[in-house]
């Protein structure tokens, strides 16, 4: 199985002295949809601006779509993002620019010969694609509702075909409906865009064993588990036992 | 007895050590600070001319910094003109000098008061503005995202505002300039019964249009700093709310602070230069 994401003895700390990330070594396949779970305050979020390369790692290797990101200049880095979407925890829409003028802005910055009919309508049906609709597409993000906000966010992820899909906690903040309807999303839109990776940070339990197919626990910035359903319901590590318990009961 | 003197000693041993040691670090902080904005400012203009060329932001911030402020500029100038005018008029009355009040009044404003008001109002308006905008673009990972998306978050957000800056403070501080020796003219002449013609003609006589582009570089300068000073501190907000708060807050202040410093040292740079060319 190839690996859209190899990470090897990756190290992090911020002051020197306290280790976010720790010796931190997972691959991440292609093609699959992978969860990374775990308490807060494990890493999960400095693991994924990590493989968007907007956090340099301490010591250790990343390689995204087989690429070494630390060998990267600033200026390939930024032209290599092209290939990563981000749906950001909170949308991070662009609160000066409509619905559609958010879709279309990644469109115009990277597809600088298309006509400017062509990029409406891609940015339309990425929209679409999404479940939002036309009414909305003239509205500005701070006249939209928590859920239409993720499917924008989500629309503008889309907008250049990425080959990898990052989801920031998806779910966090939303209600149940709401985060039900996040997940249906999140199969779909893999569903519609075979061979591509998609990678979940949450800590919502449910959403990660739902929507994952690949799931990857971590714990004082290492990885504890990684696997499918099964080996996690079959584990016999207690922090993963009392993870899935508290994290179920809650739900 | 001897104890108790010398743990008073000890103490006062250790608030000199505590006062020379924050003196210390005050100054690696400034100095590193220093040279963060530098860095940041040197590489922002560098990305200015680095395609793709941001010419429809580059006019939609000129916009921001320049027309929108130019009430606000026409204003301070006219009261600053008049009030100006007034003082030096009741001063050179007492020594039969009132034929220069105008000369010496567009000599100060063009020269001085009209880069550094420009400068300082400006900073506060649109500088404290780009530092809340952009400190807020941060906070809610707005910067992440153009980044993710492949796009320079320094090119797109910092460069065409410090290149706008850099444009709109000359024009307001010639409007600026204009607009204060109206007012001059205005209390001087139709008010205070100065004879117009000496007006001008002194004005004429004494300001050369070196005085005047003197004005016009020091507000350009004063536009790259306070929007490099303003931009950097929202580019690197930490925090939420209270971050863009303290962001914007010191934007501001160390803006208004550095324009003052640096017009002290401009004048004396100036007026070296001139020596050194044999300008009078």
């Amino acid at each position: 199985m190839k690996n859209a994401v190899e990470i090897h003895s990756l190290n992090k700390t911020f002051d020197g002295m306290d280790y976010v990330l720790k010796n931190l070594n997972l691959n991440i396949p292609e093609g699959h949809i992978t969860t990374i779970i775990g308490f807060s305050g494990t890493g999960k979020s400095v693991l994924l601006k990590h493989i968007l390369g907007l956090v340099q790692p301490s010591s250790g290797r990343i390689c995204v779509l087989g690429k070494d990101l630390a060998a990267m200049s600033p200026e390939e880095l930024i032209d290599f993002r092209c290939h990563l979407g981000v749906l950001f925890q909170h949308a991070a829409l662009f609160d000066d620019m409509t619905v559609l003028e958010n879709v279309c802005f990644p469109i115009i910055e990277h597809r600088r010969n298309w006509e400017t009919d062509a990029i409406i309508e891609t940015a339309a049906r990425k929209l679409k694609d999404s479940g939002m609709e036309e009414k909305h597409f003239h509205k500005l993000p701070s006249e939209l509702s928590g859920g239409q906000r993720k499917r924008v966010g989500l629309a503008r992820a889309l907008a250049l075909d990425p080959e990898i899909l990052l989801y920031d906690e998806p779910t966090t903040g939303l209600d149940p409906i709401l985060t039900e309807m996040v997940d249906d999303l999140i199969r779909t839109t893999h569903d519609k865009h075979p061979g591509s990776t998609s990678i979940v940070v949450t800590h919502d339990l449910h959403a990660a064993f739902n929507v994952g197919n690949f799931i990857v626990m971590l714990d004082k910035g290492g990885v504890l588990l990684q696997g499918n359903r099964d080996t996690f319901f079959k584990s016999d590590i207690p922090l993963v036992q009392s993870f899935l318990e508290k994290g179920f009961k809650k739900e | 007895m001897i104890s108790a003197w010398m743990r008073t000693r000890d103490k006062i041993d250790k608030a000199i050590d505590n006062f020379f040691l924050s003196i210390w670090q005050t100054l690696i902080v400034l100095f590193s600070e220093t040279g963060s904005i530098a860095f940041f400012c040197a590489e922002s203009i560098k990305q200015i001319f680095t395609k793709p060329f941001r010419f429809d932001e580059i006019i939609k911030h000129m916009e921001f910094v320049g027309n929108k402020s130019l009430l606000i500029i026409m204003l301070t100038g006219a009261f600053t003109g008049m009030a100006m005018s007034y003082q030096i008029y009741l001063g050179f009355e007492l020594v039969n000098a009132v034929n220069l009040v105008g000369p010496t009044v567009a000599l100060g404003i063009t020269r001085e008061l009209g880069p550094v008001l420009t400068g300082l109002i400006v900073a506060a308006r649109a500088g404290g503005a780009m530092a809340a905008r952009i400190g807020t673009m941060r906070v809610s990972e707005q910067i992440d995202a153009l980044e993710v998306m492949g796009i320079d978050a320094k090119q797109y957000l910092v460069s065409p505002r410090i290149l706008a800056a850099f444009v709109a403070m000359p024009l307001l501080c010639g409007v600026f300039d204009f607009v204060a020796m109206t007012g001059a003219y205005f209390l001087c002449v139709k008010v205070l019964g100065l004879d117009e013609a000496i007006f001008w003609d002194k004005i004429q006589l004494w300001l050369n249009p070196r005085d005047i582009n003197e004005g016009l570089i020091k507000s350009a300068v004063f536009g790259v700093l306070f929007s490099t000073i303003c931009t950097y501190r929202g580019y690197n907000t930490k925090g939420g709310a209270k971050g863009v708060g303290e962001a914007t807050n010191t934007g501001v202040v160390y803006s208004m602070v550095i324009i003052i410093v640096t017009n002290f040292f401009m004048t004396n740079i100036i007026r070296f230069y001139y020596k050194v060319m044999g300008i009078k």
